[in-house]
């Protein structure tokens, strides 16, 4: 099944989170949130155990929808959009995995073209492109049972990857990472992070959480500081540095310095 | 292994079962020559050959190849379902569901219209109490964070003795003739089906195989996880009602007619799985013949060894079947905590 879009005003390519307040088990674990992450950002949340990032992603992914507020794509309601509309636009990898079947690394990163399939010699492209960039081509034979931690992980973000290609000039597409350098080496840190840079230079929008400071500096355009459910700093890394909210929100003294090479700060404690 | 040779693995497959068919018809407490049940089949052997062959022999073969190839269906799409290669239908209690659905049909009907009911309405009742067990142990066995396998193990075990007690129970309340149907019925017999039964099943195995088939990729997905299979565009609610009430189907059917055989649905899907993959699009078509195969050996075997008496075929399955369900638990012990 193909899908085609109407190619979209850049000004409306945002994802874009309303007053959005959620409970799960009685407990609220979002206040009112409001931010939006438009088409070419890459915007990094970060925040102590427990403040509401991953529930905040996994409502910008569709798995729950908020109490009050709305959440838009394209100035459309998500809510109102259907699975198919949101699997072609948004791209999630959760934060745990569990396949326990023997399939190959290949065979997990295609289900990843299974929302809109452009035909099988253009989907293999995609993926071998995608498992290239991830670092998984070479052991694309091999069943994902048997694979360490880290090259599953790079596994599902080849799928995720492969998921939210962009079909036509200038589609943006969204990618919800969730802590995607889990188990993942230095190098292969740096290899993902480079590489989500570069898709949303190519206009996607990457949205991640994750809990190395440093890392997020590097390489966010924007960073979005959670604590017990509410947004506290919505701003550039050097913003969030100086409202020296970091201290207090994760309750540990902190010291800060300039990168060497880029204009971003650092964070030791 | 290329998608060419999963086609070639299921000709083999397919071309097996054709010799394996023929010697199934010529042995038993009589055995024929290839020549004679040729002959038989044609109806130009003499009488009693005929009618051992063709009436008896023949209608019997039909019906293990059936069932064995509904079973193994069924086995592949539970274990799809709980996304654990140990869930087959005799294991988690649907068979044991539909196996108390017949038996209370069998007894209720004769207390309310005082006649023995139908297969057909034996057949419902079955798949009724099929669907109920497999949602039970599914809301028992899953949470968000997926399925606890040592959760559906258990709750099997809970269904199972509790369809046991009601199917105890309701023989108590039967009269002779119900009690004769129903204890012939539980030891499990793949003889004397109406050509009627058979194109039944034949019907719903084909249904089985269509709708599943279709959902292949969505199965394939959902082995991701749930939410996984969410993001990428499957309507997941609505997969595991489908296969739901597919499982309950297959397994109702075949209960109702066969009585309960078990752990075909464990060990075919899984052979099956370690020849061509986890892929639903192959795997499906794959245990179907696998299935059927293994059925009518079974059966086969189960009438010739002590011939002539015959075993129920559920012992000769159990024989093979449990002793590999202990080295899969072994084998996958470290997920099961």
């Amino acid at each position: 099944m193909k899908l085609r879009f109407p190619s979209l005003d850049q000004a409306f390519a945002c994802l874009e989170a309303r007053e959005v307040c959620l409970s799960l088990g009685g407990q609220r674990v979002l206040k009112p949130v409001s931010f939006s992450a438009c088409a070419g950002e890459l915007v990094v949340i970060i925040g102590p155990n427990g403040a509401g990032k991953s529930s905040l992603l996994r409502l910008l992914a569709g798995e729950y929808s908020p109490d009050h507020g709305e959440l838009i794509l394209h100035e459309q309601r998500l809510a109102e959009m259907s699975l198919d509309q949101r699997a072609a636009h948004i791209s999630v990898l959760s934060q745990h995995s569990r396949l326990n079947f023997p399939f190959t690394v290949e065979q997990v990163v295609a289900m990843g073209r299974m929302p809109f399939s452009l035909g099988y010699q253009a989907d293999q492209e995609i993926c071998e492109q995608a498992m290239k960039a991830t670092d998984c081509y070479e052991f694309r034979d091999r069943t994902y049972t048997q694979l360490s931690g880290g090259e599953q992980q790079r596994c599902q973000l080849a799928r995720v990857f492969t998921q939210s290609w962009p079909a036509e000039e200038g589609r943006p597409n969204y990618i919800l990472l969730d802590e995607p350098n889990n188990c993942l080496d230095l190098s292969h840190q740096k290899i993902l992070l480079d590489y989500c840079r570069k898709r949303t230079d190519d206009n996607a929008v990457v949205l991640m959480v994750l809990h190395d400071l440093n890392l997020a500096f590097q390489y966010a355009d924007r960073i979005l500081l959670m604590h017990e459910g509410r947004l506290y700093a919505n701003g550039s890394p050097w913003e969030v540095v100086e409202s020296g909210l970091l201290e207090s929100v994760y309750g540990v003294k902190l010291h800060y310095s300039a990168h060497p090479e880029k204009n971003v700060p650092m964070v030791i404690m | 292994m290329s998608a060419t040779s999963k086609y070639k693995l299921m000709a083999v497959l397919a071309c097996s079962l054709l010799p394996t068919v023929v010697l199934a018809l010529c042995v038993g407490a009589e055995f024929s020559s290839f020549k004679d049940a040729f002959a038989a089949l044609l109806g130009q052997a003499d009488n009693i050959e005929q009618q051992i062959i063709r009436d008896i022999r023949l209608p019997r073969v039909i019906l293990a190849l059936l069932i064995g190839a509904c079973l193994a269906v069924c086995g592949t799409a539970s274990q799809g379902l709980f996304r654990n290669p140990l869930a087959d239908p005799s294991l988690i209690g649907v068979s044991a569901g539909a196996a108390m659905g017949a038996s209370l049909c069998i007894v209720f009907f004769y207390l309310l219209f005082a006649q023995v009911a139908s297969v057909t309405i034996v057949a419902i009742a079955a798949f009724i109490g099929g669907m109920l067990a497999s949602v039970l142990v599914y809301r028992l066995a899953n949470n968000e964070n997926g399925t606890s396998v040592a959760m559906m193990l258990l709750a099997g075990i809970a269904v199972t003795a509790f369809a046991a007690a009601v199917s105890s129970f309701s023989e108590f309340a039967s009269s002779n003739a119900q009690l004769r149907r129903i204890s012939l019925w539980q030891m499990g017999s793949l003889a004397g089906s109406s050509g009627g039964q058979r194109a039944a099943l034949a019907v719903v195995l084909l249904l089985l195989l269509i709708v599943l088939q279709k959902q292949a990729m969505k199965l394939n997905a959902l082995l991701l996880g749930e939410s996984e299979a969410r993001h990428l565009g499957v309507d997941v609610q609505r997969l595991k009602v489908h296969i739901v009430i597919a499982i309950a189907a297959g397994v109702g059917l075949s209960v109702a007619m066969a009585g309960t055989i078990g752990f075909v649905g464990l060990v075919v899907p899984h052979i099956m799985r370690l020849i061509i993959g986890p892929d639903h699009r192959y795997l499906l078509l794959a245990s179907a013949l696998g299935g059927a195969l293994l059925l009518l050996i079974a059966d086969t075997l189960a009438r010739t060894v002590l011939a002539p008496s015959e075993l129920p075929v559920g012992v000769i399955t159990a024989i093979m079947g449990a002793p590999f369900f202990l080295v899969l638990l072994r084998i996958k012990r470290n997920q099961l905590l």
